[in-house]
């Protein structure tokens, strides 16, 4: 190894070194933990074996609601952001004025804190003065208590992270839909492909890596919402909003059952892991590809 | 999908309407008097123009502004030179193996921070940081470089090899080459990284929350959600404190907008 590799490593050593012990590290000791007995103010390192796993899957019907709540909410979230971030970013390619206007409004909501988004929501919610039963009200439908029904809650959040996160999904899309070369479209419309047809055999396959990235971000937001959920409902009513993200935080830091937090964390982790994973091997691969 | 153009316009409003009712509601109602909240619609607008909610939201927040800003400008200094160096190291001194260390790196980026939460806080007691400004810098930085590196690698790999050619025939060392060389030129790559790292940091929740519990570290977007809990129902005043705690980001966003959406971009789509 010569002078220079060895000043070129110095210079990202550090960056490695703290990765190293913020990612991996904190990964490690979080899977260790799950596996103690570790569920008391006071720590405790002795062999549980699965327990903890076991116990969160069978003791309360907490995390399987959480389950069940995180699997309801994940495909509305990450489809609804990402075929109206498709449909926005379609309008926005068709060579439209005030584009950048437009652009700017859409994402607006991604420059915002959740805190601050989830607060906003909770007055549109309002069941006494929102604006959203303001709305309804004008359209002659009854006015709904959104996030104190166990059914209207999660929906309610929904569309709040949907409002949140479009702008994201449009802003790929429309970085994709930008980098399909005007050829291509020009002699697909000659071949005689017009409209649903062009999007669907052309422009669509065309735009599949944004569709790849945009689909990979969401569902790894989408395990681990947590921000919005706190702020507007902290899980509730009843649970109905409830999730593992919400349940890992209030076992670990507001009950100390610390070795069960580590389990629901490290759940959370390898789902995320299924999706990540491919993703990173795949860039991966053209990287190697390119260089 | 045939649309006509007023069909495509009439859309885009439509979806306009639908982003920016939320901000407008959020406008009116913090300039509201609390009466006219529950007398009028939360539709119109004020009828009188009423700055309690902002003087009750200012004094209740304003020690979360300074506690803010005094972590956040120094965790993006500081996964910015962090980043910057990586990201030169990783495109312009290849190395063997530098592909590897960029995806050690980059994984950090996909992290749900859940698997990290119990261990961090264990981590800064036993350091004897909780409840001191250095355990937010220090968390911010760390969970920071995974997408500075990813930025300024990006930024870099587009840099012609040619001006550290040239760097090298004038006889600089690495070291020169990175700040004489890179740096001036990486402005625009920097620019980039301090408004992302700064609406993320900023914007932050769940870091704030479980390291933030002294009042004097504790973080705006912590403070906004305590005021929620003590003013419940006062509209006006939380409205003024969201709109608070989100206007450095928004002036930042609709001053940089440009360079707001290449750090999104430049998280997503390259490799």
């Amino acid at each position: 190894m010569n002078k220079k590799s060895l000043a070129s490593i110095s210079f990202v050593l550090p960056s490695v070194i703290i990765v190293g012990v913020f990612v991996y590290a904190f990964i490690a000791w979080t899977v260790a933990v799950s596996f103690t007995n570790w569920n008391t103010l006071l720590p405790n390192w002795s062999f549980a074996g699965f327990s903890n796993y076991t116990s969160i899957f069978t003791n309360n019907l907490r995390f399987r609601m959480d389950l069940i709540n995180n699997l309801t909410f994940t495909p509305f979230f990450v489809l609804g952001s990402m075929i109206l971030g498709f449909f926005l970013a379609s309008l926005l390619d068709k060579g439209v004025k005030f584009e950048s206007f437009f652009r700017t409004v859409f994402l607006l909501p991604m420059a915002i804190s959740l805190v601050v988004s989830g607060t906003i929501w909770v007055w549109l919610y309002d069941p006494a003065n929102g604006a959203v039963d303001a709305l309804l009200k004008l359209i002659g439908l009854p006015a709904i208590n959104w996030l104190g029904n166990m059914s209207f809650a999660l929906p309610a959040i929904i569309i709040a992270t949907i409002w949140q996160y479009t702008g994201f999904t449009t802003s790929i899309y429309l970085a994709g839909l930008r980098g399909i070369p005007k050829e291509i479209i020009e002699a697909a419309k000659l071949d005689g492909a017009h409209g649903f047809r062009l999007y669907w055999n052309i422009i669509i396959p065309m735009v599949q890596s944004s569709t790849v990235t945009a689909f990979v971000l969401m569902i790894q937001l989408s395990l681990q919402m947590f921000d919005i959920i706190w702020v507007m409902t902290s899980g509730g009513p009843a649970f109905a909003t409830d999730m593992p993200a919400v349940y890992m935080f209030i076992a670990a830091f507001k009950q100390n059952f610390v070795a069960q937090g580590a389990a629901i964390a490290v759940i959370i982790f390898l789902l995320t892991l299924v999706v990540v994973i491919p993703y990173l091997l795949t860039v991966g691969k053209i990287t190697e590809e390119e260089s | 999908m045939k649309l006509s153009r007023v069909g495509i316009y009439a859309i885009l409003i439509l979806a306009t309407v639908f982003f920016l009712f939320p901000i407008y509601i959020l406008v009116v109602t913090s300039l509201k008097p609390l009466s006219e909240i529950y007398s009028t619609s939360s539709w119109s607008l004020p009828i009188h123009i009423d700055w309690s909610g902002f003087v009750t939201a200012w004094n209740g927040l304003k020690l979360g502004f300074v506690n803010s800003f005094e972590f956040t400008i120094p965790a993006v200094i500081f996964s910015i030179f962090f980043g910057s160096l990586g990201g030169f190291a990783l495109t312009k001194v290849k190395f063997r193996g530098a592909n590897t260390v960029f995806f050690f790196i980059l994984f950090g980026m996909f992290l749900p921070y859940q698997v990290v939460l119990i261990p961090l806080v264990k981590f800064i007691a036993s350091v004897h940081l909780y409840g001191n400004i250095w355990s937010l810098i220090i968390t911010h930085t760390a969970y920071g470089i995974p997408i500075t590196t990813l930025i300024f690698r990006n930024f870099y790999s587009a840099v012609p090899t040619s001006l550290i050619e040239a760097g090298k025939i004038d006889g600089a060392n690495v070291w020169q080459i990175y700040t004489k060389i890179m740096i001036p030129i990486s402005i625009p790559g920097i620019v980039v990284a301090v408004i992302w790292q700064f609406t993320n940091i900023w914007n932050n929740f769940l870091f704030g929350l479980t390291l933030g519990s002294m009042p004097d570290i504790r973080p705006l977007t912590v403070m906004l959600n305590n005021l929620k809990g003590s003013m419940i129902s006062q509209w006006n005043t939380l409205m003024a404190g969201a709109l608070l705690t989100a206007l450095p980001t928004i002036i930042v966003y609709l001053i940089m907008g440009k360079y707001f959406v290449k750090g999104l971009l430049g998280g997503a789509v390259k490799g």
